[in-house]
């Protein structure tokens, strides 16, 4: 058996080593990232700053509902000039569903988040794997959670302006399908 | 809406001998055509998708009470 090595298995030689040679460029950019940082740090941060938004959301919607509700029980009881006063605590209500709007978006966000996490933490492991190391200790990862299946499959959460149905859109829909069978 | 979604909450009340008959508007964020259909489906009044206005809420209350 000839030892000398044959030109296609030199040129495959050749490939691989040029392969290995761009995974390691690859992979010292990858740690340039410091992606344990950005799991670690950057992204349970951000975490935490849209869990407070959340959270100081729903206290002052709360707070502005409280009130409103007070202007409206005593507008009621200064007859007609209370109709104007509950005319503009109406539109307080209606704008306090931003509230809940917004909530369901910071969720949304939260989730793309957590998304980014688990790739993140796959680049570590799997660039650490590469070069026979660990970059930096990268903690087991929960396997991504499963697809949602039935009703759940079904959220969305509030589209982005400009996207979403107008109620006009629904409502033609709404009226175009047939009536349940089970529906009173 | 924790733990059970708006959608299967309505299927559970449509599931209720001593609800079935209740008016059941829905209020929500989802506005994709496949939310209404499956809502339809499952025995929903109405539909109304957020953010809304008190003229809606209104008029989506009269139609659904006047037909019951």
């Amino acid at each position: 058996m000839s030892s000398t090595p044959q030109p296609v298995s030199k040129r495959l030689l050749e490939h691989m080593t040029q392969l290995l040679q761009r995974i390691e460029v690859a992979r010292e950019e990858i740690t340039a990232l410091r992606p344990g940082q950005v799991r670690d740090v950057h992204l349970p941060a951000a975490g935490d700053e849209l869990d407070a938004i959340k959270s100081a959301t729903e206290s002052a919607t709360q707070t502005i509902l409280d009130a409103a509700e007070r202007i409206s029980a005593t507008a009621r009881s200064l007859g007609e000039p209370g109709g104007k006063i509950n005319d503009q605590v109406m539109r307080i209500f209606e704008a306090c569903t931003f509230q809940d709007i917004t909530g369901q978006r910071v969720t949304k966000v939260f989730s793309a988040l957590k998304e980014i996490e688990l790739t993140v933490s796959g680049l570590v492991r799997v660039v650490g794997a590469l070069h026979g190391r660990e970059i930096e200790a990268a903690p087991a990862v929960a396997p991504p959670a499963p697809a949602p299946e039935g009703e759940r499959s079904l959220l969305h959460g509030p589209q982005l302006p400009g996207q979403q149905s107008s109620q006009a859109d629904i409502d033609a829909l709404f009226d175009s399908l047939p009536t349940a069978s089970n529906k009173p | 809406m924790e733990p059970m979604t708006g959608l299967e909450f309505l299927k559970m009340v449509r599931a209720t001998p001593t609800l079935k008959s209740v008016p059941f508007i829905m209020v929500t964020a989802e506005g994709k055509p496949e939310n209404v259909i499956a809502a339809k489906a499952a025995g929903v009044s109405n539909y109304i998708v957020k953010p809304f206005n008190a003229v809606t809420l209104k008029q989506k209350i009269s139609a659904v009470l006047g037909a019951f």
